[in-house]
């Protein structure tokens, strides 16, 4: 598979701010790539030079095997740009507002009303085509920034923050949308700090800490611990003191005790073949475990797992920065 | 879906910048305010004025109102309402989302400026009736209070380029406070031509009469200024919101050089109003080279690729026509020697331009090598380059007012010799005889010079970036 976006060593300084400091990464066509980060991480910097709203100190980026600095023109017809937060015009209604941007994109005549109406119908827009745009709810504003990124039916869309602030079932509308697009082939590059959200739709994902990637897999691997992150994270539980886990575990080089449970304790094991002799190990020595299982971590743990990896302090995102147990990503 | 067959209310072939401003320009309440009480006083003065029709000044009375409520809404109102036609694309993040359509910078702010305009003009229309009823009253010109109206359509169109241009302009200062100010003063200007002073508005009127050559020349010189001003105020605008890969410098330093070098020299070939050409390319000058010096300097390989292919000689042109301010600083050096060439070299201009004139010359362009030196030397990182160097150029004429009250205190003081080198001050010393006028021509010299050399000075880092964009194309080339 070709792929629709080549980042390579891609710096872009603001004086002595180094926003984007040597990134590497390439998105194959028709995935769907998300791109995580703290904030002041450098997502957004990323995200306005692969849509050609900013030019790189130094690098080279193509979106279908076009440069984005020698052909701003060609790339721009082949994205679609939703950001983070735009204003919507007065006096305009939602039907006028796609009306305009069919027509800055070159539309005219009945082929322009074609495009209209195939992007109103997709975002399901059509009953709040008389709506003054700018008295439109969060949600809806988002499935018209949407109809408008698609006008022009690109090949790559690139969304900055696409579910912040929106409510849960207009976080599902949106979410089902993408999936949509993502089966019709499109490529899809999308940051959000809805890690789990990510997860659930995202064919790779690609983290990013103080301007440089930190890790590019897929969500799964990354659950599992089997990546560059390392690790397996064990329930286990036993009959008796759970007490004996943990002293048991000072003894075996192979077994790292992480914390105490009810009747046992979480512990990280370095590889599955591992965990099979650790577990003979366990019963020869005489502890009753009446369970032992591997823990899938979400993403949030993931993420934080990396940041403390890579030894930098890391910026918590919005979302992350009250007890993870009390995030709404977790509820 | 019925409404989707109803957006045929503009054609196809309009901009579309034009398309969406005008749907939402006149359902706003601003237009629809303006026009609706505008009609409401025109017909309220035009019904007492017939009561009043046996007096002999019923029909002047009738046009001096008429002109004042048209100026006032076409040259006061009508302008204020561009003051934030590009600030609010850019506060509501949409100009973003402009630029990757198909839209250039100027269609934006084109289409921003001509709805309005077009605006105006429907004003225009609905005043035309009623100067046609003015002609019942008797005593009217109507050819030159045609051209009247029409010129003052022309200006406010100028001044809607000015505020739409400079609406893209992050300094509040420039892009509110100087048209609120500028508003005020024009206001108390029409209120002076139209209502106090009766004899202003007929001199006005026999200006537009066209009865002389130089009211014809003059005429014909306000067009000119009015278009290209408009043009540049435009540019100004779009040079702020259009993506750094968009060359809007390379056209606009060659019509402009153009249209000096026209002026300069039918001022060269003319029998009469010689220092009157000179003094049009002059002004014509004065925007061009600030926009230049204040020019983002970054250089990106689509906009430096055809001067290169087109090898020494392209490379060379690009020295003068990159965008940013280092190649503006060799732009305003050119046009500096074009000007200095003419009035020093052509004998038939000497005889029409004296020395102090030389003088003046010399000095405003090193009044302008003064602010981009300091803006330089003294806010270098800073990002409002165009912000910092109209700072600097104010700095001069404060200096200037503080050092002439000094001397105003104390008449014994003379003070302005000794800062001759903030050059604003010899404008005022060429009034004055502290140095002898060929002194002075030399210590404007100096002051252009030195200046010059010190922003000079602070290019070299901007000529080795070209050269790296320069060479980085070539090898592409290559490739």
């Amino acid at each position: 598979m070709s792929n629709a976006i080549v980042v390579n060593n891609l710096y872009r300084y603001f004086g002595p701010l180094k926003a984007v400091d040597g990134i590497n990464f390439e998105v194959p066509h028709g995935s769907v790539c998300g791109f995580v980060g703290a904030n002041g991480a450098g997502k957004t910097t990323t995200m306005r030079v692969l849509s050609t709203l900013d030019y790189p100190t130094m690098g080279n980026v193509e979106i279908c095997g076009i440069n984005v600095v020698n052909h701003p023109a060609k790339v721009r017809s082949l994205i679609g740009w939703m950001p983070d937060h735009f204003g919507n015009y007065e006096h305009m209604t939602v039907l006028e507002y796609l009306d305009f941007y069919a027509r800055a994109l070159g539309y005219s005549g009945k082929e322009r009303q074609m495009r209209i109406q195939e992007v109103m119908e997709f975002a399901d827009l059509i009953p709040l085509a008389d709506r003054l745009s700018n008295k439109l709810s969060k949600g809806m504003t988002q499935r018209l920034c949407l109809g408008r990124a698609l006008i022009h039916d690109p090949q790559v869309l690139i969304m900055d923050e696409p579910a912040a602030g929106l409510d849960p079932k207009a976080r599902v509308e949106l979410k089902h949308l993408i999936r949509i697009l993502a089966e019709e082939g499109k490529t899809i590059f999308i940051s959000s700090h809805i890690l789990s959200e990510l997860g659930e739709m995202c064919d790779s994902l690609l983290f990013i800490n103080n301007g440089r990637i930190v890790h590019h897999g897929d969500a799964e691997s990354l659950k599992q611990g089997t990546d560059s992150v390392g690790g397996n994270f064990y329930d286990i539980q036993l009959l008796g003191d759970p007490q004996t886990l943990s002293d048991w575990t000072v003894t075996n080089p192979y077994a790292e005790f992480i914390e105490s449970r009810k009747q046992g304790g979480r512990v990280r094991i370095e590889s599955v073949e591992i965990a099979a002799r650790v577990l003979a190990s366990m019963i020869k020595d005489g502890l009753k475990v009446v369970e032992f299982h591997r823990e899938q971590r979400n993403l949030e743990d993931a993420f934080i797992d990396m940041l403390d990896k890579v030894n930098t302090p890391p910026e918590m995102p919005l979302s992350l920065a009250t007890n993870p147990s009390e995030s709404p990503l977790t509820k | 879906m019925a409404s989707i067959k109803h957006l045929v209310d503009f054609s196809d072939r309009l901009n579309p910048m034009l398309v969406k401003e005008l749907r939402q320009g006149l359902r706003g309440v601003g237009f629809v305010i303006l026009f609706i009480t505008l009609q409401a006083l025109l017909a309220f003065i035009l019904l007492i004025t017939a009561g009043a029709a046996s007096s002999d000044n019923a029909g002047h009375l009738l046009s001096r109102t008429i002109f004042f409520l048209f100026s006032f809404a076409v040259l006061i109102v009508q302008p204020l309402r561009g003051i934030s036609a590009l600030s609010s694309e850019v506060r509501g993040n949409t100009i973003d989302l402009l630029c990757l359509t198909k839209l250039s910078a100027w269609r934006i702010t084109f289409g921003k400026w001509i709805s309005l305009v077009s605006q105006s003009a429907l004003i225009l229309t609905a005043v035309i009736p009623y100067l046609i009823l003015r002609y019942f009253f008797g005593d009217m010109q109507i050819f030159s209070e045609l051209l009247l109206l029409l010129s003052i359509f022309l200006a406010s169109a100028t001044l809607t380029a000015f505020t739409v241009g400079f609406s893209g302009i992050g300094s509040n200062i420039i892009r509110v406070l100087l048209p609120i100010v500028g508003s005020f003063f024009l206001f108390m200007a029409v209120w002076s031509i139209f209502v106090s002073n009766r004899y202003a508005y007929q001199e006005i009127i026999e200006l537009f009469s066209l009865t002389t050559s130089s009211s014809l020349l003059g005429v014909l010189a306000f067009v000119v200024m009015c278009i290209y001003a408009g043009w540049m105020c435009l540019d100004i605008g779009c040079s702020q919101i259009a993506p750094v890969a968009e060359n809007r410098t390379t056209l606009k330093r060659t019509v402009s050089f153009l249209m000096i070098s026209l002026a300069l020299g039918i001022a060269l070939m003319a029998t009469t109003a010689t220092p009157a050409l000179i003094t049009l390319a002059f002004f014509l000058c004065i925007p061009i080279c600030i926009i230049s010096l204040t020019e983002n300097p970054h250089l990106v390989p689509p906009i430096a690729a055809p001067f290169v292919k087109k090898g020494v000689l392209g490379k060379l042109l690009g020295r003068l026509l990159y965008p940013g301010w280092a190649t503006g600083l060799l732009f305003t050096l050119v046009l500096f020697s074009l000007f200095q060439g003419v009035v020093s070299f052509y004998p038939e201009a000497q005889t029409d331009f004296s020395i102090s004139d030389q003088t003046t010359v010399t000095a405003v362009f090193a009044m302008l090598f003064f602010s981009i030196a300091m803006t330089r030397v003294f806010a270098r990182k800073h990002d409002n380059r165009f912000g910092l160097f109209i700072l600097f150029l104010s700095v001069q004429f404060l200096t200037i007012a503080i050092i002439y009250a000094c001397e105003q205190w104390s008449t014994d003081l003379e003070l302005m010799p000794y800062f001759c080198w903030i050059p604003a001050t010899l404008l005022v010393l060429n009034e004055q005889s502290a140095f002898s006028p060929e002194k002075l021509n030399l210590i404007a010299w100096l002051n252009a010079g030195g200046y010059f050399l010190i922003a000079l000075a602070t290019t070299l880092p901007v000529w080795r970036q070209i050269r790296e964009t320069e060479s980085q194309i070539q090898s592409n080339t290559k490739a």
